[in-house]
Parts: C-alpha cells; sequence; structure tokens
C-alpha cells in the first residue's frame, strides 16, 4: 500500500494540466481504493495462515 | 440429483449456459476493442473531460463494477435461485450493450453521449460480475461428480470465445465497410449485433429449470437468509474465500489477462505490427488452444484441480520475459533490414499548423516492402519554422508486416500463452464451486474470481504501462507484474490449497 500511496503522489506530481492532474487523482484513487481491502484481506489470511487455520482443512 | 440427469439434458444445460455466458463476454470485449473509436464519435474533442469520463468509463467499469456486480447477483442468485438471476444479468448486459450502439455521436447530443456510455459501460461490468458465478454454479450443480471438471470447462471457454467472436466480427466489418466507414459508423454494427445473439439465449434460457441442488434446498427450506453474511462473516467460510483468491484466482486472472490482452496489446502497441498482423496472431492462438480448456477440465477430474492451474503459473513465470524477447527482436528494424529491400516509396508531406504558433508540423511516411513480403512504415514529423529551418521531431515506425515464417511463429507464442490460460482457468470453475457449500456457493465463489481476474488481471495493462514509465525500465518491464503476481499464488496455492476434490458437493 505504501508504494502504491507513493506512486500515486509521483504520478499526480508529474502532471502539467488541470485535467491530467483530475485523472491521475481519479485513476491513482480507484487503485488505492480497490487494492485497500484487498491488501487487508492479505493481511488477514496471513494472519488465518500463521494461526494454522488452513492446516485444518483437510480434517 | 445431478447422478440421474440424463447425459442429453446436461448437455443442453451447458449449451444453454455457455451460450449466455460467451455473450456476456463478447459485449463486453467489443467495448474494450473498440473504445478508441467510440472515444473520437461520442466524446468532445478536447481531450480534457472526454479523457476524464472516459477513464471513468473504462478504467471503472473493470474494476470496480465487476466485484460489485459478483456481490449484487450472487446474493440474489443464493435467495431466489441460479436460473432467474443470471437470466436478469443476461438482459442487462444485451440492453446496455445494443443501446451503446444507438448513442448518438457528440455532435448530435452533446455532452449526454459520454454520460450515457459510461452508465452503459457500469452496468456491463456490473451484469459480467453476476454472470460467471451464475453459469459456473449452474453447471457445477448439474454435473455428474466425478465429471464436475469436464462439464464446468465448456463454461471456461467462453471468455476466450468472447474475444475471439468480438475480434472476428471487428476484423470482419471493418475489412467490409472500410476503415473509413467503420470509423464513421460502422463501430455500431458490432453492438447492435448483439441484441439478436442475446435475444436466442434469452429465449433459450427461458426453458431452463433451476438448479436441482438450489431447488432441494429451497424445498428444505434451507436457502440462505443473508448470504452475504453467511459468506463473509462466517470465518471458516470467508477463510475460504481469500484462499480461493490469493491461492488461485489472482495467480489465474494475471495469467490470463498477459496470455491474451497483454499479448494482442505488446504486439499493436510495442512491437508496432499492422492491425490486423496483430488480430490474426492472437485468433488464430485462441483457434488452436481453445479445446484445451475441456482437455485440462477433463484431466483434473482424474488427478485433481491444484497441480494444473499451479502449473500454469509456474511455466508464465518462466516463460513470459523469453517469449516477449523473441517478440521485440523479431520486430526490430534491424531484423527487417536483414531481408532485401524490393521498394521504398515516400508519400507527399502532409502539413499541419501548430496552434497558437508560427510553426508547422511536417509528415511524411515511407513505405518499406522487402522481398519475403514484410513491409513497415516511417512516420517522420519535423517541425517548419518561419525561417524554414527543420527541426527533426518524432521518427515512429508502424504497420510492420511479419514475414510468413515469422507471422507462423508468434501464432505458435501465442498459441503456449493461451495453452497456459487453459490450465489455470480450464479447472478453476469446478475448483471455486468446490469450495463453497450450496447456500452460499454464487456468492462465494463470484467474488474471489471477480477480484482476481477483473482487479489483478484487468490492471495487468495499467501496471505493466506504470512499471514502464520507471527510469531504467525496459518494455520488458511491465511483465513484473504478472510474473510477480503469479509467483505469490503459486507459492500460497502449493502451500494450502488441497489436491482433493469433493465429490458430491454435498452440504
Amino acid at each position: 500500500m505504501g508504494f502504491l500511496i507513493i506512486q500515486a503522489i509521483n504520478k499526480v506530481g508529474l502532471t502539467h494540466t488541470e485535467i491530467e492532474r483530475t485523472n491521475a487523482i481519479l485513476q491513482w484513487g480507484i487503485i488505492i481504493f480497490i487494492f485497500f481491502p484487498i491488501c487487508l484481506g492479505l493481511m488477514i489470511f496471513g494472519y488465518y495462515a500463521f494461526k494454522g487455520e488452513y492446516e485444518k482443512l483437510e480434517s | 440429483m445431478s447422478e440421474t440427469l440424463p447425459k442429453n439434458n446436461i448437455f443442453k444445460v451447458i449449451g444453454a449456459s455457455s451460450l449466455g455466458t460467451l455473450i456476456e463476454w463478447y459485449d463486453f470485449y467489443i467495448f474494450g476493442s473498440l473504445a478508441v473509436i467510440i472515444g473520437h464519435q461520442l466524446f468532445p474533442e478536447d481531450a480534457g473531460a472526454s479523457a476524464l469520463i472516459n477513464t471513468l468509463a473504462i478504467f471503472a467499469a473493470g474494476f470496480i463494477v465487476r466485484p460489485f456486480g459478483a456481490l449484487v447477483f450472487g446474493r440474489l442468485g443464493d435467495l431466489i435461485g441460479r436460473k432467474y438471476t443470471f437470466l436478469l444479468t443476461l438482459v442487462l448486459m444485451g440492453g446496455s450493450t445494443f443501446l451503446i450502439g444507438l448513442i448518438p455521436s457528440y455532435k448530435t447530443i452533446g455532452y449526454a453521449a459520454p454520460i450515457l456510455v459510461l452508465i452503459l459501460r457500469l452496468v456491463q461490468g456490473l451484469a459480467l460480475g453476476g454472470e460467471y458465478g451464475g453459469a459456473a454454479t449452474y453447471v457445477a450443480e448439474h454435473a455428474p461428480k466425478n465429471r464436475r471438471g469436464f462439464f464446468t470447462s465448456w463454461i471456461q471457454t467462453t471468455a476466450t470465445l468472447g474475444l475471439f467472436l468480438s475480434l472476428g466480427i471487428i476484423v470482419i466489418t471493418k475489412n467490409i465497410l472500410g476503415a473509413e466507414s467503420f470509423a464513421d459508423w460502422g463501430w455500431r454494427v458490432p453492438f447492435l449485433l448483439s441484441i439478436v445473439l442475446v435475444g436466442v439465449s434469452i429465449y433459450i434460457r427461458m426453458k431452463m429449470h433451476e438448479s436441482p441442488m438450489f431447488s432441494k434446498l429451497k424445498s428444505e427450506g434451507k436457502v440462505s437468509k443473508n448470504p452475504l453474511k453467511e459468506s463473509f462473516n462466517n470465518r471458516a467460510n470467508f477463510k475460504m474465500v481469500l484462499l480461493a483468491l490469493f491461492g488461485a484466482t489472482m495467480g489465474q486472472g494475471v495469467i490470463w489477462y498477459t496470455g491474451q490482452f497483454y499479448a494482442q496489446s505488446f504486439l499493436e502497441n510495442t512491437c508496432k505490427l499492422e492491425f490486423n498482423d496483430s488480430r490474426y496472431i492472437l485468433l488464430w492462438g485462441i483457434a488452436f488452444a481453445t479445446p484445451f480448456f475441456v482437455v485440462f477440465g477433463a484431466w483434473s477430474d482424474k488427478v485433481g484441480r491444484k497441480w494444473i492451474m499451479l502449473t500454469g503459473m509456474l511455466l508464465g513465470i518462466i516463460f513470459y520475459r523469453p517469449i516477449y524477447k523473441t517478440f521485440l527482436s523479431d520486430t526490430s528494424e534491424e531484423n527487417f533490414a536483414k531481408n532485401e529491400l524490393v521498394s521504398k516509396i515516400q508519400g507527399s508531406p502532409v502539413f499541419v499548423a501548430v496552434p497558437n504558433s508560427n510553426d508547422t508540423l511536417r509528415t511524411v511516411e515511407t513505405k518499406f516492402s522487402f522481398k519475403d513480403g514484410s513491409g513497415y512504415s516511417k512516420v517522420i514529423t519535423d517541425t517548419v519554422s518561419l525561417s524554414k529551418v527543420f527541426q527533426r521531431g518524432t521518427e515512429v515506425v508502424k504497420n510492420k508486416i511479419l514475414p510468413e515464417p515469422i507471422f507462423w511463429k508468434f501464432v505458435g507464442l501465442v498459441f503456449f500463452q493461451i495453452l497456459l490460460v487453459t490450465m489455470v482457468y480450464g479447472p478453476i470453475a469446478a475448483f471455486l464451486v468446490e469450495l463453497f457449500p450450496t447456500k452460499i456457493r454464487y456468492t462465494s465463489m463470484s467474488l474471489p474470481y471477480h477480484i482476481g481476474n477483473g482487479v489483478f488481471g484487468g490492471l495487468v495493462p495499467f501496471i505493466a504501462t506504470l512499471i514502464a514509465s520507471f527510469e531504467g525500465s525496459t518494455p520488458l518491464s511491465g511483465l513484473w507484474y504478472p510474473i510477480g503476481i503469479a509467483a505469490l499464488s503459486l507459492v500460497i496455492g502449493t502451500i494450502y490449497l488441497s489436491n482433493k476434490r469433493d465429490e458430491t458437493l454435498n452440504d
């Protein structure tokens, strides 16, 4: 997530016109909006895996 | 119930489900394929507002809306049944596609045009989000227990065949009407054609009966009262949703999009192949590889789903960079120059005034043809100032036509990539269906599927372009995204996925 946020700030900063800036904010806003819950999901998956939840699957 | 279904009936079920799903994929893909023309026709000429709405229409529809569609229609499918839900998705998709073909141009109705495109595109994304889960669930719940992979793999062919159909119809329409007429009004034909296809599919689906497993559940009063809560608030089920996403559909999604969309886009935009050549290569690759969806789906019934899918991801990780390196090297100017030059025809210069300036852009296109039938165009754009000093601007090579041996070599390389697609995608419908209980199956399997494909897969072009913009990157740098995501899925899937097949689907 940190990488995505840094990229978003970087790319928005590189824009020259107002419309380019709005476009970049919109695109990166969508990306971060979508990936934030996915990253949360990955962390939860990691927590479950660490707890051994998936080792109980076969039984 | 699925064990007693006569054989010809299961093929009717597959046919009815697959046809509708194929048409929905066709509807979704023609928009992406014709996005540039739609931009010119239905959006204002100034780049500003059009780019904004274009971003929303193309970008948001694929990423945000599909998972929402999965939740909305998944829930509906688990509440009221599979049949009526994915009849609804078909009506929504077909209707919105047809209406896109009818939207008057921006010159006629102004800003209403792009706004209508945006709304209808979002409806397409929503409908697609609800379609796949329903079709896969519906077929799986009819299939005999030891042939679920085989029968659901027919559904798995529909996305690729939908792409094939969309490319084919666009190429045929454009070649019949000519490029100019196609850009002017002919682009509407593939959209309008959809209503005929959808009409047939709706007729067929109306005659289908409900899934026997859902009917049994309903008769026993065991239908879920809140499928969303039971899917995602129940720890035992939620952890399977996460495993399905990170251990399977995430990797499958990037392999799917890289092998088909990214391959065609790379050939056209990076290698600069001519329009028809880049599409014919993909069409041939799809034609040769499509039967393998069924081969790997059937094989997964014998050996399990896990290792076939993960092997597809592993081969993608190993072979993507060598394949795309070959695309680049075989289409380089140096490679063309090895052949005997037959003709070099320079066109007349075209002058275009630069707005708010005394300068003029001078464009000259030169066509090179070689003895082996290959060729390309080189477009040189210079700036001519008042003092008549020529300032060399850009030099772009485009419209490359490959010699026949290289053309078929590229077909082989694309075929191989699509073969990997069949490995990861062929068994995955059966895999996802077997993970979840009947009463929340439609909801639970749809979300990881559309996040894996819509988000991770759909973002392949965007993130590949982003990586290519980094300092020190090469045209191949964009491949690190699908390689990295597939590697993560490979590791998670290897450790945590079970190869055990759920024979009965009973809850």
